[in-house]
């Protein structure tokens, strides 16, 4: 049978796991501006409550029916003169524009189902700093295979979901770790890094036969459900359609990067999260106090949230940002102090006076 | 295996061999797809591993339904509706004369699958008359997810080695690996074609040479003006400028007018100018279709 991407190809997976990776994509700018249309958007399915802080409810029954049943959506007409989400990539291919919308429908439905519970490791083995830890040291890992950005993302939802489906002793959880990392480059990437190069990264202290009990441990457990959507899934989209500039995602990239060291937040909506962090960028980056200005009509159709719905998640970003410099986890801030980020982790940007006004009042609860 | 008794070998897959069995409860057939682990100590294939994540969240009647997944140290089984057979067996039993309204229901059928993978961000990289299983009541399901996956927004680069050569895109035969859902859309062409023409390949080529030669010499060599950035792509070389030879007409006799110019926007070189498979459900082709197969909802 010709090619398999994943036919396991010993000669090519060392050199793409240690070589370069080809960088397409990141960030669509090759945007044409058309006329508006008289495009249909979706409005929201149910308006998100403001207060997504709180554990994840069960979904709604309208939410949980099967997707095809469109007539359950509010299709609402667009009556802004406001240039639609999709107006600048309507020629661009690579935003798929034909399917956009539907498949971002579609993954707000998924997004509910396998969602992370609030304190899912209240009475666990396992405490949230030593999660943080363990999602730091992943940081490096993927920076060492140079492995996409769903990758990293797919680890951490996969480690999260299986802990909330269980104890595990902390001596398994760089184990747990690596083989979810094993299993999202497996699913994800074109080249799989081998067992071997796994047990590498964990100093040889676990066995092949552990990784791959371990790997069918959280496949049962979680029932072969690895197409979930990530935060960064959102977070691209949403950065494309409000068009930041290179340095703005960047920035967004770097915060969200944040967000998964943070054990508070680990149980709030992917896409809620990343409009939060799409929206406190722009503030940062363009110096503007006023968020709410800059969530735009555009930005609430392609993401359906408003400004309050994600307004809650704006002081814990904001902490975080803060909190970073004088924790003890720094490998998101050390990869994004690189030339090629921009040098935006170390950048006086992040003092920005949104930032500075977001911290002032309430403590906010954090494992870091 | 206790709970499925096997009866025969159906046939190889992307990977792991496909049997045909019962389950001894409820006497239902279906198919069982086996895939060793003890080959090699790397775990579950990535190809079964993507199959079986992606058909989880693909349930649809133009879609193979995935029923369970038997996961042992040793082997790997997936359990699937059973079909009672593949497109390209389907056409081995015709004798060269298809009717016209089947051409058009399973076209309507592939197209409405690969819409609802397109729609929930699956490519499926792999479509041929092989991986098409119809059954008995003329049901078509898309099946072989194992080249598939899941693409993220904007699309990112993926492997150039995917679809099996004759419906292989010229795009991706220049080794494009920034391709998007039109990668299905040109498969899904060929198989029109051949559909019309009761089982005759459209572009059986030999090579990726020889597979480009065929397909310029009936559409014609693409030029920059026509696809824009085709002499950029990695493996792009220069081929005499041919003619359109044939008109559809010869290519597709027994087609009409209406499913030639389908097949024609099936079939464009530049993957952008390429029709998507919503567009091409709402084609004029389809206006007589079987009302019973058009509203026969998932």
């Amino acid at each position: 049978m010709e090619g398999k991407e994943n036919a396991r190809n010993r000669a090519n997976t060392k050199q793409a796991v240690f070589g370069q990776r080809p960088a397409f994509g990141e960030i669509g700018n090759k945007c044409i501006s058309r006329p508006l249309s008289s495009q249909i958007s979706l409005k929201p399915v149910e308006k998100p409550k403001s207060n997504l802080l709180k554990p994840l409810e069960k979904p709604k029954a309208n939410l949980s029916k099967p997707l095809e049943k469109s007539n359950s959506l509010k299709v609402k007409k667009v009556e802004s003169t406001e240039p639609k989400p999709d107006d600048n990539c309507k020629d661009d291919p690579q935003m798929v524009p034909e399917y956009v919308t539907d498949i971002v429908k579609n993954l707000l439905f998924n997004e509910i189902e396998c969602a992370i519970k609030e304190d899912f490791l209240a009475d666990h083995l396992i405490k949230p700093n030593m999660r943080s830890k363990l999602i730091d040291w992943l940081v490096t890992i993927c920076g060492t295979f140079k492995v996409g950005d769903e990758t990293f993302y797919i680890t951490v939802d996969l480690i999260d979901r299986y802990l909330q489906a269980g104890n595990i002793v902390k001596e398994k959880l760089q184990l747990l770790g690596a083989t979810a990392f094993y299993l999202a480059c497996k699913y994800e990437e074109i080249y799989v890094p081998y067992i071997e190069d796994i047990r590498y990264i964990c100093n040889d202290i676990y066995k092949a036969r552990e990784i791959l009990e371990l790997e069918r441990s959280i496949l049962e457990k979680l029932e072969f459900r690895l197409s979930k959507p990530t935060k960064i899934f959102f977070l691209k989209r949403y950065s494309n359609v409000a068009k930041l500039s290179a340095k703005e995602y960047h920035l967004s990239k770097y915060i969200l990067e944040l967000v998964t060291l943070e054990y508070h937040l680990a149980h709030v909506r992917p896409s809620l999260l990343a409009a939060g962090v799409c929206c406190l960028s722009m503030g940062i980056a363009r110096d503007e106090i006023d968020l709410q200005a800059l969530w735009t009509t555009s930005m609430i159709q392609c993401s359906s949230y408003e400004y309050h719905d994600f307004r809650p998640v704006l002081r814990p970003l904001a902490h975080l940002i803060q909190k970073i410099e004088l924790c003890k986890f720094q490998a998101s801030r050390q990869k994004f102090a690189s030339p090629k980020f921009c040098k935006i982790s170390t950048s006086s940007i992040l003092m920005a006076p949104i930032v500075k006004k977001l911290i002032v009042g309430k403590k906010v609860t954090s494992s870091l | 295996m206790q709970k499925y008794e096997k009866l025969e070998k159906i046939g190889e897959g992307t990977y792991g061999t496909v049997f045909k069995a019962k389950n001894r409860e409820s006497l239902e057939i279906v198919a069982l797809k086996r895939v060793r682990l003890d080959d090699d100590d790397e775990g579950v294939p990535s190809s079964a591993l993507r199959e079986i994540c992606l058909l989880k969240e693909l349930k649809h009647k133009n879609i193979v339904r995935l029923y369970d997944v038997l996961h042992s140290d040793k082997k790997l089984t997936l359990v699937f509706e059973h079909c009672d057979q593949d497109l390209k067996k389907y056409f081995d039993s015709l004798n060269g004369d298809i009717d016209l309204d089947v051409v058009k229901s399973f076209m309507y059928q592939l197209l409405r699958g690969l819409a609802f993978c397109h729609s929930h961000n699956v490519l499926h990289r792999d479509l041929k008359p092989q991986n098409l299983l119809i059954n008995k009541n003329g049901e078509l399901k898309l099946a072989d997810f194992g080249l598939a996956r899941a693409f993220g927004i904007p699309v990112k680069c993926y492997s150039a080695e995917v679809v099996t050569l004759w419906y292989r895109p010229p795009d991706v035969l220049y080794g494009a690996k920034l391709y998007t859902t039109s990668i299905d859309m040109w498969s899904a062409g060929c198989i029109f074609a051949e559909l019309a023409n009761a089982g005759r390949p459209l572009f059986p080529g030999s090579d990726v040479d020889d597979q480009l030669r065929r397909i310029f010499k009936l559409l014609g060599t693409p030029t920059e003006e026509t696809w824009n950035g085709m002499t950029q792509l990695p493996d792009y070389k220069p081929f005499p400028i041919y003619q359109p030879n044939m008109s559809m007409s010869q290519v597709v006799p027994k087609l009409g007018n209406r499913g030639r110019d389908l097949l024609q926007k099936l079939l464009i070189c530049n993957p952008m100018g390429r029709m998507s498979a919503d567009d091409a459900m709402a084609h004029q082709y389809f206006i007589d279709l079987n009302p019973s197969i058009k509203n026969d909802r998932c």
